[in-house]
Formats: structure tokens, C-alpha cells, sequence
């Protein structure tokens, strides 16, 4: 019954609100998943009067500046009803809120409830004269089929009325916890089941039966608030359609300190629990939602508190066993007052400072924020705090309660009921067609198409009309940039290039400036590939408009846009005036396959300095030969034979179509040659690998080609260079077997090869030449001439690598080196020759080396002296003759050798003593250093070339320090001589030191580089202070000052000094009559009365009060006389303990030795006091 | 363009902003004044000597027809046998085509005579062809009789006229007498075919109508 009347009444209202804007033909692009709902209708009705109502414009462009999804819009219709309830008949004001797919009802605080229905009219109102007594309505729910609804009172009432006729069909004056208000109410699927909730944190279930026509209830309790008070329930309420959890009905219930998801039939049994986090003023919040993951339906519980949301799904397990896994758990920034979903993609939360966020469950965004604050929101913490009751609830439930408001928002589908205390509000989340018309009715249009762009693409009516809308927009109003933007993007998205390349164009082609940014969004879409076809006249447009702007654009747009929309007579000509070659060929191979005209085309424009045309030609040839498209691609497969044959065919055309008269043969192989003769030959090597260069058939085709090639290649057209690099690449191709070596070509490629060359080579030709030729002889390819004249045209040619291995053949091995030393590229490689070879007795390289070791050394001075170090220490000597004629090499040789461990005749290092005084006098004294040389000699040396320093060190050697002193005295070296003096007074005896330092002290130079005090410190210790007083009396008062200062910082630190000392000394002394006393503070115990010597009692003896004993600290005691006895050794004369003897006059005191105990006690107030 | 912008302000006017839009190709041997007959059409100008095309060339015209706009795209082919094979590109998806000789030269109606023949084969079933016999104006060296055109036209059910780029004879009559015999009420457009004819209907983009189709 009642699904029937639902579905009546929807189409009612469908048809009768049709003819509004906002019910458009949008709708019906989505595919309607439930029934319209109250909602949708309500909705409907709320954006009608809000476009007519100003207020609500005014909120709109207040809350909803930027932001789409939410709408948000008061239900004039409810909210002056219930005003005008509370004015007139005393109902009160709002206090609680509940809807379901038809009703929308609104309890007071007086027990009026309210019913709406879909068109906001009030069906009734039913005010119980039984329960006046019971104050405020406090909780309302209506069933799954809108048949019923359940009504709560704060003073613990309930009872329920037909929700048709608003009559009271059954009274529950006593269904739970007596003194409690009934905080929630609730229908599960079930019509004759229904769940309440008290103030006492109670959960009951309410059973409602009808026999023999009686109505009747049954109400039992499922939860007790004694073991934690139940703050919100909530069942997962499925339709009748969605059969997922078969027969159980879950109920998810938050305690102050957990959750728990129960099934309450066909058994009760709990299902989940999870501690809640712990925050005392604020109420957990629950909420269901099926949710269709894949194809499944599942329902999802997100539950929170405070700042914490999380998500747990139930599963259904084999036997239809029920299982719930949490999905996540989100940090949120802000209080959770409020959690309800909005279809099934999307969660609403109301924070603590009353703020709605929409989240999108997947991805956990924030998608918008909603103030509510201005909707004066209802709470409901008096019947949590059962004030009409006088209290008697739990604190930690009062607290909580402060800020309940479950009864005061109701949602259903996507759209969410906000009682403030004097509107309802409704929230809703806008379908996609929704959002689009209503930011197309802004005139947000960047919006608008953007987001058409992103979600558009099954959703071809809505973006049509969408675009339709906005040109129509465009034709009357203009455009902005950014609205293009979005514009063009989504038609390139979508791909309306009708919209894109008629009416838009046309629309936007008055404005010049317009039109560029039009262009310049196509070009960056073509470029990245997103844009293949146009219109044509666009494309026309396109071009022209690139033509002027940048060509090299022009190209790219060229190359990655759709051919047939392309005026060819424009472009080819454009490409052709612009030089784009790519783009040329690009177009000309793909719409005519015809390969051969970018070589005919461009061919007579071919200069050796236009690269970008040489390159794209060589590229072009060899990418066909490969049968490869150009620039990018592939060539359709079966056209690949002819185009490779077409292709070769002319470039061994002899003349061309339109040829001159003065036109050389093989005109285009001709020009790439001249163009790159390298690079050319490398496109016919890498096409010389293709199948149609193989076997048979291809080694004619290969000796063909080379037969042009080297017909071409001839001087004085090509240079020799360009020559020699035919001749190699021949030469290659003969050694690799890849052409059979024909004597005429061979004749011609060695000729080239081993012809004197006028003009000299650049070194990679030359490496090359020499390369192929000794290729070609390793290859025995030129058996018809011998190794004479082989060898005489690699030297006439200078290929002296050629000539090492004829040398090599020969076995003339004298001459190898000889090869070396002449290349001027390889020789330093010479050294690689000699270690290789220096043990082959045959190859004679002692002798070589000998012959040529001036020239070696020449090469490399460092490898070669490494070479004598290491091969031929014993020759070093003779190598010093060779050189003696050349001091610049015997320098160099010299300076590389002298330093090595070879013992060197003195004569030598003498020689290159000198030399270095000529050459670098700044390495002499390190050089003399190193004693390498006879001082007498030596001294000589540098005397004569005036290196003072290294004479005076070598005076000091000779122990003239003296000499040295006044020697480095003269030339104002004082640094020098001070340190002479400081060696001197080592070695001097007093008063030559005393001497010495009088010199460097008298000298008036001295004072210049050296500080004073440190001159005088230096000299103190071996001059006598009244000289040095003498020496100061005749200087400045300056330099006195710093004297006397020096002297008295002297005498302080020596004060100091001995202070220190002092204190020192005294601490010890301390510590030793601390340790002493200590040791004389402790008893001994005696082992034994006896005297370990004389075996007699101790105390016998003392009876004479002379006799004394003495005791160790090993426990032995004596007599006295019996030890003194013994000898003068202060050891226990029994187990020979050493201790300080220590004699007392009384046996009573022992005294004690023992060696030192840890306890020492010290007496700090006594130190330093000795 | 101006008439776009017009009928689109225009509220109720469904029936006279209606613009239709074809493909047309031009084919024909080299040098039989293809290039200048469309330039006649299209800029109302004639060249003695004009450079002969390269690939394709493509221009637009619209012509008013009664209560309804044709918008000609034209794609004004080169003649030259090197680009043939480019031909099919620009006719497969026209909506007409103009078949042109000369009528001094008799090979070029030979030629005209197999390009029929290949877009009857391989064209769009519904294409209109028309023939022209270019270069009127020096009818004194004729080559092909009219008579003879005019019964090959008949046979094969073509439009045929002989006109003159040079003199403007006949030229907009024959692109009218194309525009004419279009079909312009039955949807010609494939799904997704690019460039092919167009029927916009404008000024009507209300809710309303929309919605009742969908109904």
C-alpha cells in the first residue's frame, strides 16, 4: 500500500512541477537510482522561490561565492508554518526534526507535531490533550514506508500516530526507564519494530503487534545504561528492494566510551566494538550508508567523536555470517558535532563552530565549507540533561550532552533537514547537470566548462547544451580568457570540434585579440596531441595566423595534425617559402606517397652550409631506406619495397627530369655528398644492412652504388679529405667482405688511400686512412704490391702507422721506433712501444733508446727519466753525456732523475746544482738540503750565482756559523739568521753563542722583521742580561718598554709559578697527615696475647711499665725488646708485612699499621695551613 | 557569418536560421579552370594566369536559398596527375562534386569522363555531381559539343552546364543548381563524420524542446 501511493504521488508532483526552470531536461541524462524523493521535490520548490526571493539571493551569494556542490536554501514553506504554530495555538518553538520520503515532521516544545508534506503544506498537526503533561516533543521517527511515526516526549512518553491522518493509534506511557526523557527514536526496516532511547543511556526495542484488531506493544530492554549510557543509536535502515543483510537488522550504538554494532535479529548478538576516543564534551556521532563497492552493495558505518572519523563496512561472510572490518580512520582539524551522509559518495560533517564540510569519502577531501551559523541551529542538551525531569542523569552524560543536536538535523539521500529556531533549512548536494546549470546561470562559465570537461564525457547532452548555452552567452555578452579556455578544453575533451570549429569560432572571430588566445589554445592542444582533426577553414585560419606568428610552430602543428582537414595549396606553398622541410615532406610522402620529390624538390637548394635542409635530407634517405616513415611513423607495410626501390632508384639517377645542359651525373647522390660526404656514406652504410643490400641480388646492387660512389668522389670536385673518407668507407666495406674487392675498385680506393695529399688532413681523416689501409693490408687485400712499396708510399705519405706494420711484417724492428718518434700524434706512444717491447732481445730498444734518447727525452722527459729509473739506472751516467750538449733537455732529464734513488756521481749533481741556480734558483735551497752534493763544491756553486741562502746553509754544514750569520746578515735574510742562531747556540759552545747572537743582535737590520721580545727571549739564554740591558740602553724607549714589560710578565709567571708550586706542595703534605691520621684512628685486632717471638704473654711483661709492645697490622704483636732484637727492618717479623713501624708506650692503644684503608678522612679546613 | 549571429538572436526562429553546410570537390585534368571557377564563386575575381594548385586547396561560400543558408565547403583538387591519388581524401566524404573539362580540349572530357565514373564507384552514394564545360568564351575553338556533354550529363543523371570563369557565365548558377538539389531536410550526417554536411538548427535551444524528445 504504501509504496503504491509513494510512487502516486511522486509522478503528481513530477508533472506538475515539470514547467520549472530547474527540472530541465538535464535531469534526465542521469539515470534515476531511487525514486524522486520529498527532497528532490522540496528542492525543486526551494530553487524556484529562491531565484524569486531576494533574501535568499542575498545567502546564496553570501555562502556560495565559490563553491558549486552544496545548496543551501531556507523551506519558506515549513518555517512560516511552524512560526505561525508557536504565534497562534501556542505550540512553541521548534525542538526536533524528522523526515522520510514523503513527510517532513517538526515536534515543539509544547508536544505539537507537524506534518508536511512534499509540497511543504501541513497535512496536520496533532496536539495530544493526554500528554500536555509531558512537555516538549523530544524525539520523532517516522518508518521505512512513511506510514508511521513514532513520538517521544522529555518526560518519557512515547506514542505513535498514523502518519496519514495524524491520529494516535498507540500510546507507550511506560516503554522504558521511568524519570528519563526519551532521547531517540527510531523505525528499523521493519514497520512492527521500532528502538528507543532515554536519558538513561537505555536502549529499548519496541515490538508492535495487532491481534484480533487490538493494537498492541511490547517493549523490552536491550541495552542498560548502567553498563555504559547509550548516547545515539542508529539502525541501518535498507529499502525494501535491497535485500543485502537477508533477515538481520544491525543497530550501530555509541556509548560515552565505545562503539557497538549489534544485530538484534534473528538473535541479538553483538557484531563490533572499538573503544571511542575519550573526550568528555563531545557525543560520538554515527551514521549508515549502503554503499556499492564494485558491483556489491555494502553497508558503511562512519562513526567518530571529537576529532576522529572512521569508516567500518559490513561484510557479508559464507552462511550469511556478518563480519564488520574498519576501512580508515581520518584525523579531522576540527570538533565533530554532526555526521550524516549525502548519497553515497559523499559525507557532511558540522563542527563545533556549526561549519558543514563536505567530504568526499574517497579521497577524504574537503570539498566545500558551509557556514550554518546563521541558521540559529537547535540543540537539544535540555532533554540530555532530562531538566524536565529535575535532572537525575549522569554527569559525564550531561556533559556531553551539551551539545546534542541528532534530533535537529534529519538527512535523507543527498540532502540534509537543518532546524534552526526560526527556518528549516535545506542542504543539498547538487547533481552534476544541477551544478552546471546553476554555475552557468552565474555566469561562472570557466567553472562551469571546466568541470563539464572533467566529468562530461558520458554525459554528452548536458555538455552540449552546456557549450550551446555558453555561445549564446558569448554572442551576447563576450568572452573572457579563462572562459575560453575552459571552453575550448572541453570541447577538445569531449571532442565536439563541430562546437569547437563552428560556432565558436564564429563567435569569438570578431575579436582580434580573442581570436590569438583561440589560436594559441588550439596550437598547445595539436602540439600535445590532444587536437588531431579541424575544420578546415579553421585549420586554414590556423595556418595563416602561424605562418606570420612562428613558423617553426607552424611545423609542429603541421606534423601532428589530421592531413585531409588541410588546404595543401596553402600549406606546401607556406612550407615551401618558410623552408619548413619536415612539415614538407611530411605532407607531400603521407597524402601523395610520393618519396621521390623531397629529393628533387629541395636538391638544387643544397648547399654545404644550409644543415637544417642536409641533415633532414640525409635523415629523410636513410629513414626511407630503412623503411621508416619521416619524421615519425612507419610506412604503410606493403608500400616499404617500392619506396626503398623508388628511392635508391633516384639517387642513382644519372640526370634529372628537368636537367641542364651543364648537369653532372647523379645529381642528388651528388649533392648529399658534396653536402656531407661523411654522413652521406653513413646513411648508404646503415642502408647497406637492409634486406635489399643482401645476398646475391644485393652485393650487385652494393658494387653498383659504390661504382657511382666512387665515380662521383673524384678532385677536383671533392677534396681529398672527402676523397680519403670514400676511400676508407670502401676500404671497410672490402674488409668486412661486404663487397667483393674488384681490382679497378681497389686500384682507385688505394690510390686514393696511399696519393700524397696536398693539403694536410685533419688528424680523425688521417686516423682514418691509416686505419683502412692497415685494415686493407691485414685484410691481404693488396697482395699486388710489395712491402717495399708499400712501405715507401706510407712514408712518402707520412702514414707511419702503416709503416710499423710493414716494419712489423718485415721484421725490421729498428726502424718501428723510428715510426713512433716521427708521428707527431703517436709519439708519445713511443713509451707504450718501449715497456712493451724492452725485454725483446730482438727489437734492440736498449740500443734505440740509447740512438734516440735525446729525442725521447724531448717527447717526455718525466717517461723517459721513468724509463732510465726503472731499466736502465746503470746507464744514467752516459745518458748525462748524450746531453751534456743540450742543458735545457739535461735540465729537464736531470730534474726528473736527481731526485730518484739512483746514486748520481757528484759531478752530476753538481752540474744540476748549477743548472737549477740558472734555471729555477727557487727549488736551490731545497735542492742543497738534500746533501746530495760536496759542500766545498757545492759552496762554490752557489756563491757563485749568489744563492745566499743555500751558501749560508752550506757555511752552517761546514760549521761556520758565523760566516753563515754575517753572510745572511749582509743580504737582511734576518728570518734566516735568527734561525742560524738558534741552531748555533746548539752547537757552539757559551761564548761563541754569545758571539753569534751579539752579531744578530748588533746588526740594525735585525729589529725589522723580529718583534724586540721575542729576540730577546730567544737570545736570554745565551747572552748575559747586562749585555743585553747594554745592547737596549741604546734603543728606543719604545722597544725598552716592551723589554721591561716582558721582563715583569717574566717575573709575574714565575710568581705564579711558584705560588702554584707552593700549594701543590702543601696539599700533599695535607693529604699525607689526613692519610695517617686516618690510619691511627683504627684498631687492631691482636690473633694472640703471645708475643710471636718469645712466645710469652704480653702482659706479663708488662707489669714493668717500660716495656712496650708493638703490634702490625697483619694482627702479630712482639715485645718491643724482642723485635728490637731481631734487626732494624720495619717488616712483621712473622709474615713479613711491611708497614711503617709505629711504637707505642701502651699496650692498651695498639697501634696500627695498616696499609691504606679508602677512608680516608681529610680535613679541607686544614689545608694549606701546613 | 552575420546571418548566424542574427537568426541566433532571433527567439522563434526555428524555420529560417536553418544553415546547411557541404562538402563539395572540385576534379578535373590540370588546366580546365578549376581553380578560377571557384575563385569566380567564391571572391567574384578571374586571373589570366593562375598558378596552377598544389594538393588541395580549400575554400568556403554560402549561399542563401529561400528560407535556408549553404554553406559550400569546397575543396578545389590539383589537377595534376602526380596529385590524383590525393583525390579520394577530399571526395569521399563531399556531399557534391563538380566534374570540369575544357571544352577546347577533348582529352580533358575523357579525363572528366573517368573521374564520373570513379566517384560513381567510390563515392558517397548520394553525391551530386555536376559537369562543367569550362572556357565558354572561346567557343570558337571548341573541341567538345555541347550536345554531347549534355547527353553524357543525361545518361548518367549529372548537372551539366557549360560555363565560363572568365566572363561569370553560368558559374553561380551552377553551384545554386547544386545547393538546390541537395537534400537538405534529411539528416545526412554520419555518426562521427568529420566534415560531412551539417544541419544546424538554431535559436531553439530552450529546455523545453530538448526535454520533449527525451520524454
Amino acid at each position: 500500500m504504501g509504496s503504491e501511493t509513494d510512487s502516486i504521488v511522486i509522478e503528481d508532483s513530477d508533472d506538475s512541477l515539470l514547467d520549472f526552470k530547474e527540472l530541465n531536461d538535464l535531469e534526465y541524462d542521469i539515470p534515476p537510482v531511487v525514486p524522486p524523493s520529498l527532497e528532490s521535490v522540496l528542492w525543486d520548490m526551494e530553487s524556484e522561490e529562491g531565484s524569486d526571493s531576494t533574501s535568499l539571493h542575498s545567502l546564496h551569494s553570501l555562502t556560495q561565492k565559490f563553491r558549486s556542490m552544496l545548496y543551501h536554501g531556507i523551506l519558506q514553506g515549513i518555517s512560516s508554518q511552524v512560526v505561525s504554530a508557536g504565534e497562534r495555538v501556542g505550540a512553541g518553538l521548534p525542538t526536533v526534526i524528522t523526515n522520510s520520503s514523503k513527510f517532513v515532521a517538526v515536534g515543539t516544545s509544547h508536544g505539537f507535531v507537524l506534518a508536511f508534506d512534499s509540497e511543504q503544506k501541513l497535512c496536520w498537526c496533532c496536539h495530544d490533550l493526554t500528554t500536555t503533561d509531558q512537555g516538549a516533543i523530544s524525539a520523532l521517527a517516522f518508518n521505512l514506508d512513511s506510514t508511521r511515526l513514532l513520538v517521544g516526549y522529555e518526560r518519557g512518553y512515547i506514542s505513535m500516530i498514523d502518519a496519514i491522518s495524524g491520529d494516535v493509534i498507540r500510546r507507550l506511557p511506560d516503554a522504558h526507564a521511568p524519570q528519563s526523557a526519551v532521547l531517540h527514536l527510531r523505525f528499523t526496516s521493519l514497520n512492527s519494530l521500532g528502538l528507543s532511547g532515554d536519558s538513561a543511556g537505555c536502549v529499548f526495542s519496541l515490538t508492535f503487534n495487532r491481534r484480533l484488531g487490538v493494537r498492541t506493544w511490547d517493549s523490552k530492554c536491550l541495552f542498560s545504561g548502567a553498563r555504559g549510557e547509550v548516547c545515539i543509536f542508529e539502525p541501518l535502515v535498507q529499502g525494501h528492494d535491497i535485500q543485502i543483510l537477508g533477515p538481520n537488522v544491525l543497530v550501530a550504538m555509541a556509548t560515552l566510551s565505545k562503539i557497538i554494532v549489534v544485530s538484534i535479529k534473528p538473535r541479538l548478538k553483538i557484531l563490533f566494538t572499538q573503544q571511542l576516543p575519550r573526550v568528555a564534551t563531545t557525543l560520538p556521532v554515527i551514521a549508515w550508508q549502503i554503499v556499492s563497492v564494485g558491483k556489491v552493495l555494502q553497508p558503511v558505518l562512519a562513526w567518530g567523536r571529537n576529532t576522529e572519523l572512521n569508516y567500518t563496512r559490513v561484510i557479508t561472510g559464507i552462511n550469511s555470517k556478518l563480519r564488520l572490518s574498519p576501512l580508515r580512520t581520518v584525523r579531522l582539524s576540527y570538533t565533530l558535532c554532526a555526521l550524516h551522509w549525502l548519497g553515497p559518495r559523499h559525507i557532511a560533517t558540522l563542527d563545533t563552530s556549526e561549519n558543514l564540510r563536505l567530504i568526499e569519502v574517497r579521497t577524504q577531501r574537503e570539498l566545500e565549507l558551509l557556514e550554518l551559523t546563521s541558521a540559529g541551529l537547535v540543540y537539544s542538551s535540555a532533554h540530555f540533561k532530562a531538566l524536565a525531569l529535575g535532572g537525575g542523569v549522569s554527569e559525564a552524560f550531561a556533559l556531553a550532552g551539551e551539545r546534542a543536536c541528532y534530533n535537529s538535523i534529519s538527512s535523507r539521500g543527498d540532502q540534509l533537514l537543518v532546524l534552526g529556531t526560526k527556518a528549516v533549512h535545506l542542504v543539498k548536494l547538487r547533481t552534476w547537470p544541477e551544478r552546471l546549470t546553476y554555475l552557468s546561470e552565474q555566469g561562472r562559465w570557466a567553472e562551469a566548462l571546466n568541470l563539464a570537461a572533467d566529468e562530461g564525457i558520458n554525459r554528452e547532452k548536458g555538455t552540449t547544451m552546456l557549450l550551446e548555452k555558453f555561445l549564446l552567452s558569448l554572442n551576447q555578452n563576450g568572452v573572457d580568457r579563462d572562459s575560453l579556455t575552459a571552453a575550448v578544453n572541453c570541447c577538445v575533451k569531449l571532442n565536439k570540434i563541430d562546437i569547437l570549429c563552428n560556432d565558436l569560432w564564429e563567435a569569438i572571430s570578431a575579436d582580434q585579440y580573442t581570436l590569438e588566445w583561440y589560436y594559441t589554445l588550439l596550437t598547445d592542444h595539436i602540439c600535445n596531441g590532444a587536437l588531431y582533426f579541424l575544420n578546415p577553414s579553421v585549420a586554414q585560419a590556423l595556418v595563416t595566423h602561424l605562418e606570420h606568428k612562428n613558423p617553426m610552430l607552424l611545423e609542429n602543428v603541421l606534423l601532428s595534425v589530421d592531413l585531409s582537414c588541410l588546404d595543401l595549396n596553402q600549406v606546401l606553398k607556406i612550407c615551401r617559402i618558410k623552408n619548413l622541410y619536415e612539415a614538407w615532406i611530411h605532407i607531400t610522402t603521407k597524402t601523395m606517397g610520393d618519396y621521390i620529390s623531397p629529393l628533387t624538390e629541395f636538391i638544387m637548394e643544397l648547399t654545404p652550409d644550409n644543415h637544417r635542409l642536409g641533415n633532414t635530407l640525409l635523415v629523410y634517405v636513410s629513414a626511407c631506406l630503412a623503411g621508416l616513415g619521416y619524421p615519425h611513423g612507419k610506412i604503410p607495410e606493403r608500400d616499404v619495397p617500392r619506396i626503398k626501390h623508388d628511392i635508391l632508384r633516384c639517387l642513382e639517377t644519372v640526370h634529372s627530369i628537368n636537367s641542364m645542359e651543364n648537369e653532372q651525373s647523379y645529381p642528388y647522390l651528388r649533392a648529399l655528398l658534396k653536402y656531407n660526404t661523411r654522413e652521406c656514406l653513413n646513411v648508404v652504410e646503415l642502408a647497406f644492412k637492409e634486406i635489399e643490400f643482401c645476398g646475391e641480388m644485393g652485393l650487385l646492387q652494393r658494387q653498383r652504388l659504390v661504382q657511382i660512389l666512387l665515380q662521383i668522389v673524384t678532385p677536383p670536385e671533392f677534396d681529398d679529405s672527402q676523397v680519403i673518407i670514400l676511400a676508407c668507407f670502401v676500404s671497410r666495406l672490402v674488409t668486412s667482405n661486404n663487397l667483393n674487392a674488384e681490382e679497378g675498385i681497389l686500384d682507385t680506393v688505394i690510390k686514393s688511400l696511399t696519393d700524397m695529399v696536398g693539403k694536410p688532413l685533419s688528424l680523425r681523416d688521417h686516423m682514418e686512412r691509416e686505419q683502412a689501409w692497415i685494415d686493407l693490408l691485414n685484410a691481404d687485400k693488396l697482395k699486388h704490391l710489395s712491402l717495399e712499396q708499400l712501405l715507401k708510399m706510407a712514408l712518402e705519405s707520412k702514414c707511419y702507422k702503416v709503416a710499423e706494420n710493414v716494419y712489423e711484417k718485415q721484421k725490421v724492428f729498428a726502424s718501428i721506433l723510428d715510426c713512433y718518434l716521427k708521428d707527431k700524434v703517436r709519439h708519445t706512444e713511443v713509451f707504450g712501444y718501449i715497456l712493451k717491447h724492452i725485454d725483446d732481445s730482438e727489437r734492440c730498444i736498449r740500443q734505440q733508446f740509447v740512438v734516440h734518447f735525446k729525442t725521447l727525452v724531448s717527447i717526455d722527459s718525466k717517461k723517459t727519466a721513468e724509463v732510465v729509473i726503472e731499466h736502465f739506472p746503470q746507464l744514467a751516467e752516459e745518458f748525462c753525456e748524450i746531453l751534456e750538449s743540450d742543458p735545457d733537455l739535461l735540465f729537464k732529464f736531470l730534474s726528473e732523475i736527481v731526485y730518484s734513488d739512483i746514486k748520481l756521481s757528484p759531478r752530476i749533481t753538481e752540474e744540476f746544482l748549477r743548472l737549477l741556480c740558472v734555471k729555477n734558483p727557487s727549488l736551490v735551497y731545497s735542492y742543497v738540503k738534500l746533501n746530495l752534493c760536496r759542500v766545498e763544491e757545492a759552496l762554490k756553486i752557489t756563491q757563485q750565482y749568489n744563492m745566499h741562502a743555500s751558501t749560508a746553509f752550506l757555511l752552517e754544514q761546514s760549521g761556520d756559523f758565523q760566516g753563515a750569520l754575517s753572510l745572511l746578515l749582509k743580504n737582511n735574510m734576518t728570518d734566516a739568521a735568527l734561525d742560524v742562531c738558534i741552531r748555533g747556540s746548539e752547537h757552539l759552545d757559551a761564548k761563541g753563542a754569545q758571539q753569534v747572537w751579539l752579531q744578530l743582535l748588533k746588526h740594525p737590520a735585525t729589529l725589522e722583521g723580529i718583534s724586540m721580545r721575542e729576540l730577546l727571549h730567544s737570545a736570554a739564554p745565551h747572552v748575559s742580561p747586562s749585555q743585553l740591558l747594554e745592547l737596549v740602553t741604546d734603543a728606543s724607549l719604545g722597544d725598552i718598554k716592551v723589554l721591561i714589560r716582558g721582563m715583569l710578565a717574566d717575573c709575574q709567571h714565575d710568581m705564579q709559578m711558584l705560588n702554584t708550586t707552593l700549594k701543590l706542595v702543601g696539599y700533599d703534605l695535607h693529604h699525607g697527615l689526613a692519610k695517617s691520621l686516618c690510619l691511627h684512628g683504627k684498631g687492631v685486632s691482636v690473633q694472640s696475647v703471645l708475643c710471636n717471638l718469645c712466645q710469652k704473654p704480653i702482659n706479663s711483661v708488662l707489669e714493668n711499665d717500660e716495656e712496650t709492645a708493638a703490634i702490625w697490622g697483619c694482627g702479630h704483636s712482639f715485645h718491643t725488646s724482642c723485635v728490637s732484637a731481631l734487626d732494624g727492618s720495619l717488616n712483621c717479623p712473622q709474615c713479613r708485612v711491611s708497614a711503617t713501624h709505629s711504637l707505642k708506650s701502651k699496650p692498651s692503644t695498639p697501634s696500627r699499621r695498616e696499609r691504606v684503608s679508602d677512608n680516608i678522612r681529610l680535613r679541607p679546613d686544614l689545608e694549606g695551613h701546613f | 557569418m552575420a546571418n548566424r549571429t542574427s537568426t541566433a538572436q532571433r527567439p522563434n526562429g526555428a524555420t529560417q536560421g536553418r544553415i546547411c553546410q557541404f562538402k563539395l570537390v572540385l576534379l578535373g585534368e590540370s588546366a580546365v579552370g578549376k581553380s578560377s571557377l571557384v575563385l569566380r564563386f567564391v571572391k567574384g575575381q578571374f586571373h589570366e594566369y593562375q598558378e596552377s594548385t598544389i594538393g588541395a586547396a580549400f575554400l568556403t561560400q554560402t549561399v542563401c536559398l529561400d528560407d535556408t543558408t549553404v554553406k559550400f565547403e569546397i575543396w578545389d583538387t590539383a589537377g595534376q596527375e602526380r596529385y590524383h591519388s590525393l583525390a579520394p581524401m577530399y571526395y569521399r566524404g563531399a556531399q557534391a562534386a563538380i566534374v570540369v573539362y575544357d571544352i577546347t580540349n577533348q582529352d580533358t572530357f575523357g579525363r572528366a569522363k573517368t573521374w564520373v565514373k570513379e566517384l560513381q564507384r567510390q563515392a558517397n552514394p548520394n553525391i551530386v555531381i555536376a559537369l562543367a564545360g569550362n572556357k565558354q568564351d572561346l567557343a570558337n575553338k571548341r573541341m567538345v559539343e555541347y550536345e554531347e556533354a549534355q547527353a553524357y550529363a543525361d545518361e548518367n543523371g549529372l548537372l551539366f552546364m557549360e560555363t565560363s570563369a572568365k566572363t561569370a557565365m553560368n558559374v553561380n548558377d551552377i553551384f545554386l543548381a547544386i545547393a538546390k538539389k541537395l537534400p537538405k531536410n534529411e539528416q545526412t550526417t554520419g555518426p562521427g563524420g568529420s566534415g560531412q554536411g551539417r544541419r544546424l538548427v538554431e535559436g531553439d535551444t530552450g529546455a523545453k524542446t530538448a526535454g520533449n524528445c527525451c520524454k
